[in-house]
């Protein structure tokens, strides 16, 4: 957490990754889905988490390599994917809704 | 519970507002005043979701207040009360805070069974050290009154499968059980419902068949949980199921909604919805479970 934040700092401090990196990709979730359910990002990107339904729902890593805690109507949680690979995501309250975000090399194409 | 409460109750279930109440079951509308010599009472509330602060209930602190004020207000003491989980909304530590502040000026002893909800993040800790249980590797537990066997069994440890009561704690309540006689009453306390009771809700256990499957020699078994928010009764042979109100805010009946989640009820209807349970254990082994509203 303290490198993803510290991470986050430099990419602030820094206007030529800013500028660089493409809109923040964003999943909202509602009605007891992630939409979309799937994603794919370039390493390095910041993906957005909205929860828009009445019910509060967690973003936890299959293995809980990250985990959003607990998210009320209306919170939001963003967190930066570094490394490239396969992030399969569920919510720990609502365990059937799963989730993917498909982290390419930062040189390759996002979406 | 009060008859007069009672008719309403069911009069408001009539109108097929929220609640699913089996036709199963005994169900006695009578004041505990009355209650029989020798019988054991104790109380089950359950998910209070502090931190809540959506339309369903604004203010779910007063209305575990009006709860814990109504169950002391009664005019015998129950044995004990146990809060079938969900105390806490997002597990935050000041609604573990409130949660404790709100549960502690309750005069009877008090027993805390985690939910999900009260398990969010990295692990189970902070709820552990609110309410420490005897050994916190091994929550699950049992003990002996009145020649009442008590279990409680945690089906939300693991987070990728709910509920789920896993092999450790299967293996531990056979032995546990092995040594009980079959005319004992089994009394089992959950969180989420044993049975499935709607598994397109997530309202089921996966391995819960084989825990029960363990219980049919008992001649009274009756199995209280929370986590769907209504009063929904049941019976399987020996085994008598009853999932509790929420002090906080009803959920849909099953299937009466697109998704499970907070239901919202025009204002004056809240307290009619929500509420405590009493539960009366007999010498012949009868369990009577009467269901009070905060209205």
């Amino acid at each position: 957490m303290k490198y993803f934040i510290l991470a986050a700092l430099l990419m602030a401090a820094s206007p030529a990754v800013v500028h660089a990196a493409p809109a923040t990709p964003v999943v909202i979730i509602d009605n007891f889905k992630y939409g979309p359910a799937s994603i794919t990002i370039s390493a390095g990107q910041t993906v957005r988490f909205v929860n828009r339904d009445g019910e509060a729902h967690t973003v936890t890593a299959t293995g809980r390599t990250f985990d959003s805690g607990g998210m009320d109507t209306g919170d939001s949680w963003t967190y930066r994917f570094s490394k490239p690979g396969r992030y399969a995501y569920f919510c720990t309250l609502h365990p059937w809704m799963k989730g993917t975000i498909i982290v390419v090399p930062s040189g390759g194409k996002s979406k | 519970m009060k008859r007069s409460a009672f008719l309403e109750h069911v009069g408001w279930t009539g109108a097929g507002i929220a609640y699913t109440l089996t036709a199963s079951g005994a169900f006695v509308g009578r004041g505990l005043a009355e209650t029989e010599k020798g019988a054991l009472h104790f109380v089950q509330i359950s998910d209070s979701h502090i931190g809540f602060h959506q339309a369903a209930n604004p203010d779910v602190g007063a209305t575990l207040k009006t709860a814990v004020a109504a169950i002391n207000a009664l005019p015998q003491q129950p044995a004990f009360v146990v809060h079938t989980g969900d105390v806490t909304h997002l597990s935050k530590p000041e609604q573990f805070t409130v949660a404790k502040d709100i549960l502690s000026t309750l005069r009877a002893p008090l027993i805390v069974l985690p939910g999900e909800h009260d398990f969010i993040g990295s692990d189970h800790q902070r709820f552990f050290e609110v309410f420490p249980a005897d050994d916190k590797r091994s929550t699950w537990r049992s003990w002996d009154h009145n020649g009442v066997h008590y279990v409680v069994l945690i089906n939300v440890f693991n987070f990728e499968k709910m509920g789920l009561i896993g092999n450790d704690q299967l293996t531990w309540l056979e032995q546990d059980l092995r040594g009980q006689k079959n005319g004992t009453p089994l009394v089992v306390f959950t969180h989420v419902p044993l049975y499935a009771l709607y598994p397109q809700w997530g309202w089921t256990t996966e391995d819960g068949a084989k825990a029960l499957a363990m219980m049919r020699r008992f001649d009274h078994v009756t199995v209280l949980n929370g986590h769907i928010h209504q009063v929904v009764r049941y019976q399987e042979g020996t085994i008598s199921f009853a999932s509790a109100n929420a002090t906080a805010y009803p959920q849909p009946a099953p299937g009466k909604a697109p998704k499970p989640g907070p239901l919202t009820l025009p204002h004056d209807q809240l307290l009619h919805a929500i509420g405590y349970r009493n539960v009366e254990l007999y010498d012949d082994g009868r369990a009577v479970v009467a269901d009070s509203t905060l209205a």
